[in-house]
């Protein structure tokens, strides 16, 4: 009974994800705005957390085993896929190190200034 | 009679869960990228189906029923977005610049390479989302006009390289604080990333699925801009 209803919580956010997917004129997958709109009601405490989270954490947790089907797809382009895998990897590979090192570098950056500038601030207001 | 017991939904069902498991079990003996569940599972399903001759749209029959939780598993990333966001409220300008910077840059560099490599208009879409979580990526691949499956397989192997190489580069660069690693995990290598993070220590795990979310929804704000990129250059 808990578990029935934590479901329909959940699939209520989704359903009205994707009703507002569809009425928006952007595209923004309905999931994406069916997360939104939960955020929202467990921060604004329209919803309960326990409302929703056993389910919710089972599902997040064991994510990876609903994605199968779709990489199965690939089938359909193993053609495509054995022209460019060398580009393919290239492009990862590059991509991901410039991402890892920018963002890591910036946050840090960003954080220890601005960590310093609260210290400075606290030195000022012990003075 | 070989052909109704393939269609039957729950022979897909069935396949999905069976190599998956197995993919669990060996993964934890041996921590191989080949033996993560999704991707041990994926591959397998794919060599049975071809080893049986058994088509795709059979092995769909079930496997729907699998994707189908996806949605819903992405609306429930939510309730990480809930419990960590003090992390968020108390850092949020280095957290969201950083990841800002980090999509930009993603962006800029997908379509450079793109045109270097003479990819087409097609392979960007498919590669643009792919730093984020697969079920947004999916989305985003998809209303782009990419190969929503070739971006499955991308955003998984993104996700096990960046958990692989992540600490290294972080002691190379010189990025020891753990918010910084654990929101570069989450913004260059999403779920896969924040296993490694939660190895790494409590703030980097939590920094982390943080992060996942915020770089999704970043994305996907960014997605009208890809769009018009895609419509420029190719």
């Amino acid at each position: 009974m808990k578990y029935i209803k934590q479901i329909f919580w959940i699939f209520l956010f989704a359903l009205a994800g994707e009703a507002l997917s569809l009425l928006i004129p952007i595209a923004i997958p309905g999931s994406v705005i069916g997360m939104v709109l939960l955020f929202f009601a467990l921060h604004f405490g329209w919803l309960k957390m326990e409302k929703v989270a056993d389910v919710g954490s089972f599902l997040t947790d064991n994510m990876a085993i609903f994605f199968v089907p779709a990489g199965v797809g690939l089938m359909a382009h193993l053609d495509i896929l054995a022209s460019i895998w060398g580009r393919l990897l290239f492009i990862i590979v590059i991509s991901l190190i410039a991402v890892l090192t920018l963002v890591g570098t910036i946050v840090q950056h960003a954080k220890n200034k601005a960590e310093k500038s609260v210290s400075v601030k606290e030195v000022e207001e012990n003075v | 009679m070989f052909e109704s017991f393939v269609n039957d939904p729950f022979f897909g069902i069935f396949l999905t869960l069976f190599f998956y498991l197995i993919g669990l079990k060996l993964h934890q003996r041996w921590k191989l990228a080949i033996f993560t569940p999704l991707i041990f599972a994926i591959i397998c399903v794919i060599i049975f189906l071809l080893v049986f001759n058994i088509p795709q749209t059979a092995y769909d029959n079930g496997g729907q029923f699998v994707s189908i939780w996806v949605t819903p598993a992405t609306v429930c990333l939510a309730i990480k977005l809930e419990k960590n966001y003090q992390y968020l409220k108390e850092n949020y300008i280095p957290i969201l610049t950083g990841i800002i910077s980090g999509v930009l840059l993603h962006t800029v560099l997908i379509l450079a390479l793109c045109l270097l490599l003479s990819f087409n208009g097609d392979l960007f879409a498919t590669l643009y989302p792919k730093s984020i979580t697969t079920a947004i990526a999916v989305g985003v691949s998809e209303s782009l006009g990419g190969l929503e499956s070739l971006t499955v397989a991308v955003v998984v192997f993104t996700g096990i390289l960046g958990a692989a190489i992540g600490p290294g580069l972080f002691k190379m660069m010189k990025i020891n604080d753990p918010v910084a690693q654990g929101i570069a995990l989450g913004a260059g290598a999403h779920a896969m990333g924040t296993t490694k993070a939660i190895e790494m220590g409590e703030i980097q795990g939590a920094m982390s699925s943080l992060s996942i979310v915020v770089t999704g929804l970043t994305v996907v704000l960014v997605s009208p801009v890809a769009e018009i990129l895609l419509n420029v250059f190719f």
